[in-house]
């Protein structure tokens, strides 16, 4: 193996192949960056099992001597590589499993792994791929993947769950308490699939993706699922067994819709939330609509204090008066992601899920399930 | 490693497995089940490397992945192994957070865990729940040395495989020939039946210092003539270098009970301490069968403890002030 490339831009795929290295791994292999230079094109492979990066580069500055594949231990690399100066690396493999890196007056050589060791990654490309927009891929994940289990007791409910059904593509997230669903209309008809991607793998996915209206293809089978994004291919494991079925759980009819200003909202539910006798994430808050038409969110903390704040809905409000109290976390979680300035909150009663909503925000419901506390 | 061996020294376990894969009734739970230096986790690794073989002579140890299981590499194969002398929980959510996610290869997934026997009460109760609801394709290989310390449920979940114990004469009569003499050979093929861990105790530096100690320990009860617990607090200190040390010093002192016990039954043929025959003579005449079973089970006892935290001295003076007392 022996090849020329421009120094900047080997750096920045590394950067993004990084994403998908592992320091803490049972396989050693997986520390290790694999390069393989073929006939134009050079490829950079990480993985660390749950998620594998492959790079295809193709640019004017590669000149290819001589191909090959070699391992090379990832960490050293990278930290190699971005000290270096110059603006050309040449990079070749000399005896006794060595690597020669060379720029300006720099010539370091580095230790090899065993090529043999490396799992045989697939990158399978299907003939039909779902294409998305990934501007519209990042929202998506955005507004699930915070609401999954962060515990593995359930490990399955650590995943987003993925459905097409016909044009339509619906992505849940719950980690029993709370759900959240967002619901994207495709530009064909594809088959029906039902898959569970790992949250961890997404929130990965995020970072290496650009913000712009390019397209991402889709690629699934039933033990993996490849997100092609130019030259980027992102491979992602699937959790295995059933989603549970989530659909039951929303409720349908709502007999109390109160619409609120989101910001106005939020702020009065964050000061409300920092004198909750349950301290950090599991501070509890009560709201409670009254006869005059007030909302009332309040907490109490009997050795530190209390809050009462007032939040005026800003049109009708539909129903009778009701109290009702979730976790200050769930909610504010939920309000974050919403793009809309006024979301209406659906109750079905005191000790019912309720559900959140927003004009500008279609397609996409937050649901949190109360908390008894009498 | 040397798998070819696998099927001369196990080739009733080979024969099984191969037969289960030929007509396509494997289990998804295997429990190796044989003594020390039976080859199980070997044999394991075998079997792994018979679901995942690509090429034609299954397994024909020359494809990748065969290769990779070999070099503990490939990515479908978990191996479980207890730390400190036990199998902790956190090991066992590790492997289930492994196995809730499809396979990194195509292919079967499987996972080892070596000697089962070692695994805390909270770990067994969520591997339980593991064995019990399978993931598609996924298969277990439990080895254990001691089934009897295993919980039922456990056993009840997995297919047990017999592995058979080697014969104590081919390590006997290759340590003869590898020159140790033939009582010191005796008494070492009684201890293990891998060769090459019969080798490294004969060469421990300890070994026979240790023999002396279980000699001498008997000779005491014999004659009467000095106080046992005084004899063994002067002598004792090297075995509480090392648990292994502790560990071959009680497997020792069972091999004499047995003895005597088997001089008792008229058992003759089997006497390990075969130049010991006085002082076994003078034990089995003077104790009741039913008092030196007794003994031997307090022994054994104390050999399944030994690895939990114990207090070591305490428990040798206890043993041996029981076999001391007239």
């Amino acid at each position: 193996m022996n090849f020329q490339i421009n120094k900047d831009i080997l750096l920045n795929n590394l950067i993004i192949a990084q994403k998908a290295l592992s320091n803490k791994t049972p396989n050693p292999a997986l520390q290790g960056i694999k390069l393989d230079v073929l006939e134009d094109h050079l490829i950079i492979t990480t993985s660390n099992s749950d998620i594998a990066i492959k790079l295809v580069i193709k640019d004017p500055s590669l000149a290819i001597k001589k191909q090959g594949s070699v391992l090379i231990p990832g960490k050293y690399f990278i930290e190699i590589i971005r000290k270096l100066d110059g603006l050309k690396v040449v990079i070749s493999s000399v005896v006794d499993n060595m690597i020669r890196i060379e720029a300006d007056r720099s010539d370091i050589t580095l230790n090899m792994m065993d090529i043999d060791d490396y799992p045989e990654l697939e990158f399978s490309e299907k003939i039909k791929s779902i294409k998305i927009n990934v501007r519209t891929l990042k929202t998506i994940i955005r507004q699930t993947a915070f609401a999954t289990s962060s515990i593995e007791n359930r490990p399955i409910l650590t995943g987003v769950n993925f459905k097409i059904d016909g044009n339509k593509l619906i992505a849940i997230a719950t980690d029993s308490y709370r759900l959240s669903q967002k619901q994207i209309e495709l530009n064909e008809v594809y088959e029906p699939l039902n898959i569970i991607i790992p949250g961890r793998s997404l929130d990965e996915l995020i970072k290496v993706l650009e913000n712009n209206n390019e397209m991402v293809e889709l690629h699934f089978d039933n033990s993996k699922i490849l997100f092609k994004y130019r030259s980027l291919l992102f491979q992602s494991r699937l959790l295995e067994g059933n989603y549970p079925e989530t659909s039951k759980l929303i409720p349908t009819e709502f007999p109390i819709i109160i619409k609120f200003n989101k910001e106005n909202l939020f702020t009065a539910i964050e000061r409300a939330s920092l004198l909750s006798s349950r301290d950090g994430n599991n501070a509890i808050v009560k709201l409670q609509l009254r006869q005059d038409n007030i909302v009332e969110i309040t907490s109490n903390s009997p050795e530190i204090g209390k809050v009462l704040e007032e939040v005026y809905p800003v049109d009708e409000i539909i129903g009778a008066p009701i109290k009702i109290a979730f976790s200050s976390k769930y909610i504010l979680d939920a309000l974050k992601i919403f793009n809309s300035s006024e979301v209406t909150i659906n109750f079905t009663g005191e000790i019912r899920p309720f559900i959140i909503k927003g004009d500008y925000d279609e397609n996409m419901l937050q649901l949190i399930l109360p908390v008894r506390t009498e | 490693m040397a798998f070819d061996k696998i099927k001369e020294t196990q080739p009733k376990v080979v024969q099984l497995l191969e037969n289960s894969l030929k007509r396509d009734r494997l289990s998804h739970a295997y429990l190796f089940e044989g003594e020390r230096g039976t080859k199980k986790y070997e044999t394991a690794l075998y079997f792994a490397q018979m679901l995942l073989c690509t090429g034609e002579d299954i397994p024909c140890q020359k494809c990748h992945n065969c290769r990779r299981i070999k070099n503990k590499s490939h990515p479908n194969v978990f191996v479980i192994e207890p730390i400190k002398n036990t199998i902790r929980k956190q090991q066992i959510i590790d492997l289930q957070k492994e196995f809730s996610k499809t396979r990194i290869e195509p292919g079967p997934k499987i996972y080892i865990i070596r000697n089962i026997e070692t695994i805390n009460a909270s770990a067994a109760n969520s591997l339980l729940k593991f064995l019990e609801e399978p993931y598609p394709e996924t298969y277990a290989i439990l080895t254990s040395a001691n089934i009897n310390r295993l919980l039922p449920t456990i056993i009840s979940r997995s297919q047990v495989v017999q592995f058979s114990t080697l014969n104590k004469r081919i390590v006997e009569e290759d340590l003869s020939e590898s020159g140790y003499s033939d009582s010191l050979s005796r008494v070492v093929s009684n201890l293990t039946n891998s060769i090459t861990e019969a080798v490294d105790i004969a060469n421990n530096e300890y070994f026979l210092e240790i023999l002396d100690l279980v000699k001498d320990i008997f000779n005491i009860i014999a004659t009467n003539e000095e106080s046992i617990i005084i004899y063994f607090e002067e002598n004792s200190s090297i075995i509480y270098q090392d648990k292994l040390l502790s560990d071959l010093f009680l497997s020792l002192l069972i091999i004499y009970q047995k003895d005597i016990i088997n001089y008792k039954i008229n058992d003759i043929e089997n006497i390990v301490f075969k130049d010991e025959m006085n002082i076994i003579n003078t034990i089995a005449m003077e104790k009741t069968k039913n008092r030196l079973i007794e003994e031997l089970e307090k022994m054994l006892g104390l050999k399944s403890r030994l690895n939990s935290y114990i207090n070591e001295r305490l428990a040798y003076d206890n043993l041996l002030l029981g076999l001391e007392r007239r």
